[in-house]
């Protein structure tokens, strides 16, 4: 038997405290906004270039750590100066747009450890930049979230047939006129943006499953884009919640849990997923052959040929 | 389906729409096009013909404003409302991923010109939507329209590339390879869709490499391999000569003696 004071101390004990009511509202944003932009960011398959861009504005992060500079603003012209360079690397055709993501952040990442060496308190900046400081947001870095993460999302919901016609059919949208480069700058600048909001609060190493779990997750319970990006937002938010709470009870790095939860639920998804989870067709296949009888009178075939699962409609499971 | 019309071959005087001077494309230091002057006018239906790597794509995304030629250039002639001529383009349909998570009305209506800053905020207005219905109607995909697009076929996923140019109302249809890898009841839809696009004035210019497809449906053929070959309507540009300078040694050739009329074969 549960008791339910035990569950109310567990659920609002740390709302109790300032700090940690700071790192809930934060944790709730970045995964509202990286939920998002990763939606677009997996059917483009860039889940690599998000990483690259989540170490490569490392130096620009350093640098105005170094010399007490605004951090974003590092951070911004970091992003934009790699994402130019990746581009123009694999544009001459013998290294592929990979290789040269793959090159700059690595010397990017080097780079930023270089910088932030000098410092006296290396070890520890370090480590705050890689995993985050989840419970040192205070209220301005929340209003420059929510400022930057607001416009984000606008750009995304003013710009969301602009960018989906771009991910789906490239040749199509130029035809109509868009400019592909323009089009792929505006999403990277987005995507810089959600990942140094970001970076304070799950840190440089993890933003990563930020962007790409949770829309994973919506892709397997959902084939409409909208759909999709609202799901992994409230996923991506919830998954933040839950974290925090298991990282304030258990005293484990608050981004390793929500990162945990979030590759958790996705599991759980992909085996059990009422579409097209892994246990459930494997389940549906076994029941269907166990009653041919009543399986006779079925138009649709009972065999799932694709991922996008053709019994998904039907209802007439036990 | 009944078998459509045939566009009537384009008088001498019919007004040009896209016009290309001496232009030539290179890909880094590969030529792809050598010096095409070409003029196409309102109406006509062309097939574009020649094998893989022919330079047939690149002509059509020349003529789509897609790419810059490096030489020469391309001038576009007022459309039928008098202004810039709109173009409506088709692409080859396996350059897209099919798992992307749209349904066919989706793919529909990003054929609709983008709408003004309000516009945007909001789902696409009803008469939009009607629109894309109708072109769906068109070509016998308007059961389809909630339909995920990775459970089309090959022949229903290019049918629905057709609607979504067809929601343009472009001035000039462009279409690479439309007849690749299609079933029968979707050639008869393509067939009919662009029989009905020229009469209405409109042109239509189709890549393909295949020879009898083309020789059916155009009323005019360009035979090209890395520069124009032959030009003119398809009895008369179907030479013996020609065919072997656009597909060398690869053309089987069939009843040579009396190629003109009677080509058949195609090429692989």
């Amino acid at each position: 038997m549960i008791d339910l004071a035990d569950v109310s101390r567990w659920l609002l004990d740390p709302l109790e405290r300032t700090f940690m009511q700071h790192a809930f509202l934060a944790i709730i944003m970045v995964g509202v906004i990286c939920g998002a932009t990763g939606a677009f960011v997996t059917l483009r398959g860039l889940a690599f270039m998000g990483d690259a861009l989540s170490h490569a504005i490392f130096p620009g992060v350093a640098i105005a750590f170094v010399t007490g500079g605004n951090f974003l603003v590092g951070a911004l012209v970091a992003a934009v100066i790699v994402s130019i360079g990746i581009g123009t690397i694999s544009q001459g055709g013998r290294i592929s747009h990979d290789t040269s993501i793959g090159v700059i952040f690595a010397g990017a990442f080097a780079l930023g450890i270089a910088i932030i060496s000098v410092q006296q308190s290396y070890a520890r900046d370090l480590n705050s930049f890689l995993f985050g400081t989840i419970l040192g947001v205070t209220r301005d870095d929340l209003a420059l979230t929510a400022t930057v993460g607001g416009l984000v999302l606008l750009a995304l919901l003013l710009f969301r047939r602009e960018l989906t016609a771009v991910a789906f059919d490239r040749t199509f949208a130029a035809s109509r006129g868009l400019r592909l480069w323009r089009w792929d700058q505006l999403f990277l600048l987005l995507l810089a943006l959600s990942i140094v909001i970001s970076i304070q609060t799950v840190g440089n190493i993890l933003v990563l499953a930020m962007l790409v779990t949770p829309p994973a997750t919506a892709r397997l319970l959902t084939d409409r884009l909208t759909t999709m990006v609202v799901l992994s937002s409230v996923i991506g938010a919830l998954c933040g919640v839950v974290g925090l709470y298991l990282s304030y009870w258990q005293n484990i790095p608050s981004g390793a849990c929500v990162v945990l939860v979030a590759t958790a639920v996705f599991l759980v998804v992909f085996l059990l997923g009422p579409r097209a989870g892994l246990l459930t067709v494997w389940l549906r296949h076994r029941l269907h052959h166990g009653h041919p009888e009543r399986d006779a009178g079925m138009t649709r075939p009972a065999i799932a040929t694709s991922t996008t699962d053709p019994l998904a409609g039907d209802t007439d499971q036990p | 389906m009944a078998a459509p019309q045939p566009c009537p071959p384009p008088s001498r005087d019919a007004s040009p729409i896209l016009s290309l001077e001496g232009v030539s494309v290179h890909y880094g230091r590969r030529l792809a096009l050598g010096d095409v002057t070409l003029r196409f006018s309102a109406g006509e239906s062309v097939a574009v013909v020649g094998p893989n790597g022919a330079g047939k794509s690149t002509l059509l995304r020349v003529l789509a404003g897609m790419l810059t030629p490096s030489h020469g250039r391309l001038t576009r002639h007022p459309g039928r409302d008098g202004g810039r001529p709109r173009i409506s383009y088709v692409p080859q349909r396996t350059g897209v991923d099919w798992s992307f998570p749209v349904n066919v009305l989706d793919v529909v209506l990003m054929g609709l010109p983008s709408d003004g800053p309000l516009a945007r905020l909001l789902p696409f207005r009803r008469a939009a939507r009607e629109q894309a219905l109708a072109a769906l109607d068109r070509v016998g995909m308007r059961d389809y329209a909630h339909t995920q697009i990775g459970e089309l076929s090959g022949g229903q996923q290019q049918r629905v590339f057709l609607a979504r140019a067809l929601v343009q109302e472009g001035d000039v249809l462009l279409l690479d390879e439309p007849f690749t890898g299609v079933d029968v009841p979707t050639q008869d839809v393509l067939l009919a869709v662009l029989a009905g696009q020229c009469q209405t004035g409109r042109t239509v210019i189709y890549a393909t490499h295949d020879l009898g497809q083309a020789r059916q449906a155009a009323t005019r053929m360009l035979l090209v391999n890395g520069s124009v070959i032959a030009d003119g309507d398809p009895r008369s540009v179907l030479t013996a000569e020609a065919l072997r300078s656009t597909f060398g040694g690869q053309a089987l050739i069939i009843g040579a003696d009396e190629l003109a009329p009677s080509v058949t074969g195609g090429a692989q």
